[in-house]
């Protein structure tokens, strides 16, 4: 039955993975509505820049809190998800050899996620929903904003139910045997992180919609924080889990890493799943309605066991690229693997300036500030937006448009336009969000709040001086962003130029029959975590 | 099992390992001092 299937695939050139060519085309579509939403993004991260560089302050005071409303959806929510959907994709057939079992269903899910994503977008800059993308109440938008914003989760669910379906039908038909690559067991755990995290945000958003359309009369404030983190900051759990897995397929395809021991990076993602739905009050950690114990225990306990599971793959990888390189002869010094590490190569650039920061500035400042007495200094301030921009934009970002290098030749079957700007693209990016954060971070220690129209004051009845080195850092934050910005446009450049107008790679069609048919089917062991 | 010292197959690591967590102690302690100065006991 199974072989019905056999001429849909393709052999990749260069790597030999067998390609599902209904998969590739879901892919496709994802990732470049990804990029549409990165492009969107960024337009508008370097306009809100622009605004709290008070030297410049660009936008009015409506348009800055409409465009950081559409900044952190556009980038946390609508880029990160549809770049992530296509890694559920790769995961689940190429890497597996696997066929997609619906792709109706695919292309259903990618609608739905489409279609929400435009409903919410359209609601935001009609300035029907100026309520940031956490949309505290009683903050009320729009009933469609919430709408879209649920038609997106939908889809991602069913997506995600997808991917473990393709998983079951790997094994069933005998496309894949055995236990399954550490990639694919990363998105895999970053699915099962998916689906809570999305229930959690059904719990919130459902309710909040029925308020928003008076068909209840209120949203308990307190419980809809608490909702939205168990949400929100799940999510970037599922981000961290996609992107270690992203670190650890770019080693391998780069250097030809091998990890030094599987068992045990399994075992740090399976960290991930104990940990951080807990650890998602450190969101929480100066609201008044949670009790102390309760926030200390979940973040200065729970927490760690996350952390630990980063330090974990932060440190394995490079090891396995460390052994890798010396293998190659590279054994001079304690550091030739790593001087001559193909530098050159803008994937690989770009996965070890993602450790780097993600490991240098995301994850000592995300452990700091996770102390209750500590967060009471950070709490609202700029050292906030400065903490997440080396995680979710240095790290996560970074390490997807490194992956991109490869997908465009690999998976989209396009020769890279602009090759050699791509070498210094993830230098570009990565240069300028450390400037941009550390503005931040350092305007925050020095008391600047964020999510803040005008900390001058300029018409305020009462004056809050800020320092003139806290100014000094604010003009640090908007030039990191212009040089942040000029990275982000040069990659959304390459990506849209290659996807559209790169030299067609003809794909090597090859009948692929389930290697392992009739072996083993009757052990189907779905999820193995 | 050998006879051979066992020796350190990713050293350049090792270091980097104890760079990285020099950098979190110094950022750490010096979050806590801040504290101290801000918030101090009457
Ligand atoms: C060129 C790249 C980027 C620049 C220049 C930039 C700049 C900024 C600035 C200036 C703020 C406002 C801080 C404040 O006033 O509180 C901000 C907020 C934010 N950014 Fe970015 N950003 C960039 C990329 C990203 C990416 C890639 C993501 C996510 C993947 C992201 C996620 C966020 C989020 C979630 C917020 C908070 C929004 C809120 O407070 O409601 N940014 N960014
Ligand atoms: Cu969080």
């Amino acid at each position: 039955m199974a072989s019905n299937y056999a001429s849909e695939f393709r052999t990749c050139g260069t790597t030999g993975l067998k390609v599902h060519l209904p998969a590739e085309r879901l892919f496709y579509v994802n990732a470049v509505t990804a990029v549409v939403a990165l492009l969107v993004g960024g337009i508008m991260a370097i306009l809100i820049a622009l605004t709290r560089w008070p030297a410049v302050h660009l936008l009015p005071a409506d348009l800055f809190y409409r465009f950081l409303t559409a900044h952190g959806l556009n980038m946390l929510v609508f880029w990160i998800v549809f770049f992530e959907m296509a890694g559920l994709l790769f995961a689940s057939t190429a890497v597996l050899g696997s066929r997609l079992p619906a792709p109706w269903f695919g292309w259903l899910n990618f609608c739905l996620m489409l279609v929400g994503a435009l409903i919410t977008n359209y609601m935001v800059f009609m300035g029907q929903a100026d309520v940031l993308f956490t949309s505290y109440p009683p903050l009320k938008a729009h009933p469609h904003y919430y709408l879209g914003i649920i038609l997106f989760a939908v889809g991602t669910l069913l997506a995600c139910f997808h991917f473990m379906a393709t998983l079951v039908i790997a094994k069933k038909e005998g496309y894949h045997k055995g236990s399954y690559p550490l990639f694919t067991f990363g998105i895999l755990i970053a699915v099962i992180l998916a689906i809570f995290t999305l229930l959690m945000g059904a719990a919130t958003y459902l309710p909040t919609w029925l308020w928003a359309m008076g068909l209840i009369d209120g949203i308990n404030p307190a419980m809809y924080r608490l909702g939205f983190w168990g949400f929100g900051h799940s999510a970037q759990q599922i981000n961290l889990a996609a992107m270690v897995s992203i670190w650890y397929l770019i080693g391998t395809l780069s250097v030809g890493a091998v990890p030094i021991n599987e068992k045990f990076s399994r075992g740090a993602f399976l960290l991930y799943l104990l940990g951080i739905n807990v650890a998602s009050v450190h969101h929480l950690l100066v609201d008044p309605g949670l009790s102390a114990t309760y926030r200390i225990f979940n973040t200065s306990y729970i927490l760690y066991a996350a952390t630990i599971g980063s330090m974990i793959h932060a440190f394995s990888i490079p090891a396995a690229i460390e052994v890798a390189q010396r293998a190659k002869g590279f054994t001079n010094g304690m550091f030739e693997w790593l001087t001559k590490a193909p530098w050159g190569n803008p994937a690989f650039a770009g996965m070890a300036l993602s450790i780097v920061i993600f490991g240098f500035g995301g994850g000592v400042t995300g452990v700091t500030q996770g102390v209750e007495q500590i967060n009471i200094m950070s709490h609202n301030t700029l050292r906030i937006p400065g903490h997440f921009h080396v995680t979710v934009v240095g790290g996560t970002t970074l390490a997807f448009m490194a992956l991109t290098f490869y997908v465009l030749p690999l998976v989209m079957r396009r020769e890279l336009i602009g090759k050699s700007f791509a070498k210094y693209q993830p230098w570009i990016f990565a240069i300028g969000i450390c400037i941009m954060s550390t503005g931040m971070s350092f305007a925050g220690i020095l008391g600047v709040p964020r999510r803040h129209y005008d900390v001058t004051f300029s018409s305020a009845i009462f004056q809050v001086p800020f320092s003139a080195t806290a100014t000094t850092m604010l003009g640090l934050l908007g030039l990191g962003a212009i040089i942040a910005f000029t990275g982000l446009l040069i990659f959304c450049l390459i990506a849209a130029l290659t996807a559209f107008f790169g030299k067609r790679i003809p794909p090597n069609m090859e009948l692929h029959h389930p290697p392992h048919i009739g072996e083993d089917s009757a052990s189907v062991a779905p999820a193995q975590a | 099992m050998k006879k051979e010292k066992e020796k350190f197959h990713a050293p350049g690591t090792v270091v980097l390992v104890f760079i990285w967590f020099i950098w979190f102690i110094i950022l750490y302690t010096t979050n806590w001092l801040a504290l101290s100065e801000n918030w101090f006991l009457r």
